[in-house]
C-alpha cells in the first residue's frame, strides 16, 4: 500500500539543539512497565491522544520509527514530558553547530527546539531557517 | 551535505560559547567530558558516533555528523549507553563445577580451556576443535582467532554467525562477479531514480539507510520505490508499489521482471556483449540466446500464478526498473539470504542490473545490506569461514594456501587443504561427538540457531567442552557453557568494524572494561600463548595486528593497505580499495577512474576483474520451492525477522529500559482474517508447531500481515522462534532457511 510520505526535513531545516532545559515538573505518565500486550505506545495513544499520535505518525519521526520513548523516556518515573536537549542533540548534532553558528554564539535567554518545531510533527512552517547548509 | 573542515572549526568555536549553556560540544571537553570517536554497536549500517565519557563512564552518545549518517542515529544506537552498566554484564570468569557455573580466576579458567583444547586435539586430532565467532567481533579479534585455529591448531573449523546471515549474499557476489562485496555505496541511494527493495524491512533493520532512501524519495524527481515482501512493513510507507507473494516464489517474480526487460527492449545490448557471460549450475557456458529461451516461460502471468502477485504489478516493477535513462538501485537483506535458494535469489537480483547495464554509475547498483556491524570487515573479508583464507583466498586453492603460509611465516603445508565444517555441519559434528571442544565468541547460538532445541540438547548432554566469551551472562548459550569468559563490551575496547558499503572505521576505546572483563583480542592472545602458539599472535594491542592485516590484503582485490591506523583515526570511515597512503578510497568498484584496480587505459567503463575473463555472469536460476512449504497438516508458513527496538538475541537491547518496555516479548503476527478463522484475538496465546518443535506466543492481529503467514521476531530469549525453524541450508552457501517453514497454529488461551 502506498501512502504519501511526510515532508522530510532536509538537513538544513532539521531539529536544532536548544539550551539545556530541565524537564518540566508536573504531569507524568502512568507506569506502563513491560507490557507484553502493548504495541509500544501506540496501543493506548492512538485513542488516548489521537492528535499527538497522528502528528507524530505523519511526521519524520513517525516514518523513521523514532518512537515516543526516544524523546520522552520510558513510562512511570522515567517519563519526561518535555525532552531534555540531549535527547535532540544525540541524533542531530549537526543542527546544534549550525544553529549556534547562525546565532553567532551564545543566545540570549533560553531557546528551545520546540520554539520553532511543532512538538510531534516537527515541521517549522513560516519560521526562518537558522540551520546553515 | 558534508561539513568542510572550515565549517567544523567555525561550528566548534560557536559551540564552545554554547557550552556555557550546559550543552556538550564536539571539540570542547566541557566539565571533564570526553567525546570518543566510534561506531554504533549494532547493525551493518555502521553509523558513526561519539561516545560521551564522564567520570570513566559512558553517559551519552551522539551521532557523528561527518560520517555517512550525518549525525543521525536510530533508537537503538541512541540508547547504547545503557548496555554498558547492564545488571547482567558478565564480570568474572565462570567455570562449571558440580553442574553449576561458579566464579573462577582468569588463570584457572584459561588454564582449563587450554588443557581441554589440547587434550581434544591430542586424542582426536585438530578437527575435534572449532571456533564459532561473529560478525560483531572486531576485525583484529576475528583475525586472531582465524590465525590461531587455521595456522596454529591446524583446523579449518573456523566459522561465524555470518554463515546464518550473509553467506548467500557472498555466494551471489562471488558467483556473479568473482569477488565478494558490493561494488556500490550508500551515495548511490542519493542518485537512484528507482529503488527496488526485496526481502528487506530496512525501516526496522537498517533505519538510517532507510532514512537515506526516504530522503531521496522526498527530494528526487519522480523517484519510484518498489517493495517486494510477503508482509507489509513500515518500509512500505515509502513504496509506490508493494508486491506481496507466497513465501519462496520471489525467484519467479525476479525472472518475470527480467522477462519483461528483454521482451520490451530495455536491455543494454552493448553492455551485454561487452561485459556478460551466461551460466547454469556452476558453469558459465551458456549464451544470451540460452538466457532468453530460459526466460520465455517466466511470463508475468505465469509468475503471478506461481506467486500470488498481480501480473500487472510485476510488469510495472520491471518497467520502472528498466526505463532507459533512469538509474536503479536494488537493496535486500535476509528475505533473500536466509533461504535454501539464497544464492540463486541473489543471482537473480544481479541479473536485473547486468542485462540493463544499470551498474557502476551513480544511482545504479545492486547493494546487499549487511546485517551485522562487522560481518564484512571481520568475517567475509578477513576470511574467517571454514572454506576461506583472508582477503579473497580459498582454502581449497593451493596457491592461496602457499601465499598465506608465507605471509604467516609458517612451514609449507601447515594450512590443511580440506575445508572445515560450515556452521550447521559443525553443530552436527558436535551432536555426533566428533567435535569435542568449541569456542564461541560474541554470538548466541543457543538462541539463534535454526531448530535450536536440537543443538541445545547436544550442548546440554555435554557432548563437547563449550567455552563462551561473552559480555553478558546468562545468555541462552552461556548458560550451557563449561567456561564463560567475561568479554569487554563495545566502548571498552578498540578495533575496526567494516560495514555494508566497504567502509572500514575505527572504534576507539572510551572506557575501561567492566569488572574483570578483558577484550576478546587479549583473551585470544592469552589462549594462543597457553597453547604454544604465542609466536603466531605476538601482538600487544589490536593496532599491532592491524599492521599485519595490511600486509595480507596488499595486492588482493580488497587492497586497503593504505588504511594505516593513523588514517583510520583521522577519517570518518574509509572505503576500500585504498591501496596506498593518501588514496581517498573507492566509492564504486570495477569502474574505470574510480577503482584503482581498474587500469586507466581499460577500453570500457567497467571491468569485472574478479573473474578471469573480466565478465560478470548472468546465472539461469529457475523458480524452485523452499525446503518445506505449507501443506494440509501444517497449513501456515512461518517466518522470522527483526523489529526496530531490538538487536539479534536481545542480550544488549533488552537491557535498555525503553526498548524492553516498548517491545517486551516476541508475539505471533497474524492476519486478522486468520485470527477470525482460528478464533484468535490480539493477546490470546497461540501454540505454533512445526515438524521440529513448538513454542507458545501471544498473538497480534496485524493488518499488514499476509494471510497464511505467521511472523515472529528473533529477539526474545524466553519465546524463541528458532524452536520452530528449519535447519535446511542452501547447498552452496550453507545458510539456513530461517525465513520459511511450515507450521500449524492453535489457540491455547484467551487473553
Amino acid at each position: 500500500m502506498s501512502r504519501s510520505i511526510p515532508a522530510l526535513p532536509l538537513l538544513s531545516i532539521a531539529l536544532l539543539v536548544a539550551a539545556a532545559a530541565p524537564a518540566k515538573p508536573g504531569r507524568g505518565h502512568p507506569d506502563a512497565g513491560p507490557n507484553p500486550a502493548a504495541d509500544a505506545c501506540e496501543t493506548c495513544h492512538r485513542d488516548a491522544t489521537p492528535d499527538v499520535f497522528r502528528e507524530w505518525d505523519a511526521g519524520p519521526h513517525g516514518l523513521l520509527l523514532v518512537k515516543c520513548f526516544v524523546c520522552h523516556g520510558s513510562t512511570g518515573k522515567d517519563f519526561a514530558r518535555a525532552p531534555a536537549a540531549q535527547r535532540c542533540h544525540g541524533c542531530h548534532p549537526a543542527e546544534t553547530a549550525t544553529f549556534a553558528a547562525a546565532k553567532g554564539g551564545a543566545a540570549k535567554g533560553s531557546v528551545r527546539c520546540f520554539d520553532c518545531h511543532a512538538p510531534h510533527g516537527l515541521a517549522a512552517p513560516g519560521k526562518p531557517n537558522p540551520h546553515a547548509k | 551535505m558534508s561539513f568542510t573542515r572550515r565549517d567544523f572549526l567555525k561550528a566548534s568555536a560557536a559551540a564552545s560559547a554554547l557550552a556555557g549553556l550546559g550543552l556538550p560540544s564536539d571539540a570542547l571537553a566541557a566539565s571533564g567530558e570526553r567525546w570518543v570517536k566510534s561506531v554504533c554497536r549494532y547493525c551493518g549500517t555502521g553509523c558513526g558516533l561519539y561516545v560521551g565519557v564522564r567520570d570513566g563512564k559512558v553517559f551519552a552518545v551522539k551521532g557523528d555528523r561527518d560520517n555517512h549518517n550525518r549525525g543521525l542515529l536510530c533508537l537503538k544506537g541512541f540508547l547504547l549507553p545503557q548496555i554498558m552498566t547492564a545488571p547482567d554484564r558478565c564480570l568474572r570468569p565462570l567455570v562449571r563445577k558440580g553442574g553449576k557455573l561458579v566464579p573462577a580466576s582468569w588463570d584457572e579458567a584459561m588454564g582449563l580451556v587450554a588443557a581441554r583444547f589440547r587434550a581434544a586435539i591430542a586424542e582426536h586430532g585438530p578437527d575435534a576443535v572449532g571456533f564459532y565467532g561473529s560478525g560483531q567481533g572486531l576485525t583484529e579479534e576475528t583475525y586472531a582467532a582465524n590465525k590461531l585455529f587455521k595456522a596454529g591448531l591446524r583446523t579449518n573449523n573456523v566459522e561465524g554467525n555470518p554463515r546464518l546471515c550473509m553467506a548467500s549474499a557472498v555466494g551471489g557476489y562471488v558467483s556473479t562477479y568473482g569477488k565478494d562485496e558490493p561494488m556500490g555505496c550508500y551515495e548511490d541511494i542519493d542518485h537512484a531514480d528507482v529503488m527496488l527493495l526485496v526481502g528487506s524491512n530496512a525501516a526496522e533493520a537498517h533505519p538510517i539507510i532507510f532514512e537515506r532512501m526516504a530522503r531521496r524519495k522526498q527530494t528526487g524527481r519522480e523517484v519510484k520505490v518498489v517493495v517486494l515482501d510477503p508482509r507489509v512493513t513500515p518500509t512500505s510507507r515509502i513504496a509506490d508499489l508493494h508486491i506481496s507473494f507466497t513465501p519462496g516464489t520471489d525467484l519467479a517474480i525476479l525472472n518475470a521482471m527480467a522477462h519483461v526487460l528483454v521482451a520490451e527492449g530495455m536491455v543494454d545490448e552493448e553492455f551485454v556483449m561487452a561485459h556478460l557471460a551466461f551460466g547454469e549450475g556452476k558453469e558459465p557456458n551458456k549464451s544470451w540466446a540460452d538466457y532468453v529461451a530460459f526466460l520465455a516461460p517466466y511470463t508475468p502471468a505465469r509468475a503471478a500464478e506461481i506467486s500470488g502477485a498481480r501480473a500487472e504489478d510485476i510488469v510495472t516493477a520491471a518497467r520502472w526498473f528498466g526505463e532507459k535513462g533512469r538509474t536503479a538501485t536494488s537493496m535486500w537483506t535476509m528475505g533473500l539470504n536466509q533461504r535454501t535458494k539464497g544464492v540463486w535469489a541473489n543471482n537473480l537480483v544481479h541479473n536485473l542490473h547486468l542485462v540493463t547495464g544499470k551498474i557502476g554509475v551513480p544511482g545504479s547498483t545492486p547493494l546487499s545490506l549487511t546485517g551485522q556491524p562487522n560481518a564484512c570487515g571481520g568475517v567475509r573479508d578477513g576470511g574467517a569461514l571454514s572454506h576461506l583464507l583472508p582477503y579473497g583466498r580459498l582454502i581449497a586453492n593451493e596457491k592461496h594456501r602457499a601465499e598465506m603460509e608465507k605471509l604467516w611465516d609458517v612451514p609449507p603445508g601447515t594450512i590443511r587443504p580440506e575445508n572445515g565444517l560450515a556452521t550447521m555441519d559443525l553443530f552436527k559434528a558436535l551432536e555426533e561427538g566428533k567435535l569435542r571442544a568449541l569456542y564461541v565468541m560474541t554470538t548466541n547460538p543457543g538462541q539463534s540457531l535454526p531448530n535450536v532445541d536440537r543443538w541445545r540438547k547436544a550442548l546440554e548432554d555435554r557432548r563437547a567442552f563449550l567455552v563462551v566469551a561473552e559480555a553478558f551472562h546468562p545468555t541462552r548459550t552461556s548458560e550451557l557453557a563449561d567456561v564463560v569468559l567475561p568479554a569487554a563490551l563495545w566502548a571498552e575496547k578498540e578495533g575496526v568494524f567494516g560495514c555494508t558499503e566497504r567502509r572500514y572505521q575505527l572504534l576507539e576505546q572510551a572506557v575501561k572494561p567492566a569488572g574483570e572483563a578483558r577484550p576478546d583480542f587479549e583473551i585470544l592472545c592469552d589462549l594462543a600463548r597457553r597453547l604454544g602458539h604465542g609466536k603466531l599472535l605476538p601482538w600487544r594491542k589490536p593496532a599491532d595486528a592491524w599492521e599485519e592485516i595490511l600486509t595480507l590484503c596488499k595486492g588482493t582485490a580488497y587492497d586497503f593497505s593504505g588504511m594505516s591506523r593513523a588514517a583510520l583515526k583521522e577519517a570518518h570511515g574509509l572505503l576500500w580499495p585504498l591501496p596506498s597512503p593518501g588514496h581517498p578510497g573507492t566509492k564504486r568498484r570495477y569502474v574505470k577512474g574510480e577503482d584503482p584496480l581498474v587500469p586507466a587505459d581499460h577500453p570500457q567503463r567497467v571491468k569485472f576483474y574478479g573473474r578471469p575473463d573480466g565478465r560478470a555472469v548472468v546465472w539461469l536460476r529457475p523458480q524452485q520451492p523452499p525446503a518445506e512449504v505449507a501443506d494440509a497438516e501444517y497449513p501456515f508458513h512461518f517466518t522470522t525477522g527483526r523489529v526496530v527496538e531490538h538487536w539479534h538475541t536481545g542480550t544488549m537491547t533488552r537491557n535498555c529500559r525503553e526498548l524492553r518496555d516498548a517491545n517486551y516479548e516476541a508475539v505471533a503476527e497474524l492476519h486478522p482474517d486468520d485470527g477470525t478463522k482460528l478464533g484468535v484475538r490480539t493477546g490470546d496465546r497461540v501454540k505454533i508447531t512445526s515438524r521440529r518443535g513448538t513454542e507458545t506466543f501471544r498473538a497480534r492481529l496485524t493488518p499488514g500481515a499476509r494471510r497464511g503467514l505467521v511472523f515472529v521476531h528473533m529477539h526474545d530469549a524466553e519465546h524463541m522462534c528458532n524452536r520452530v525453524t528449519i535447519e535446511a541450508v542452501d547447498p552452496v552457501s550453507k545458510q539456513p532457511e530461517f525465513k520459511i517453514c511450515a507450521v500449524k497454529v492453535e489457540k491455547v488461551e484467551t487473553a
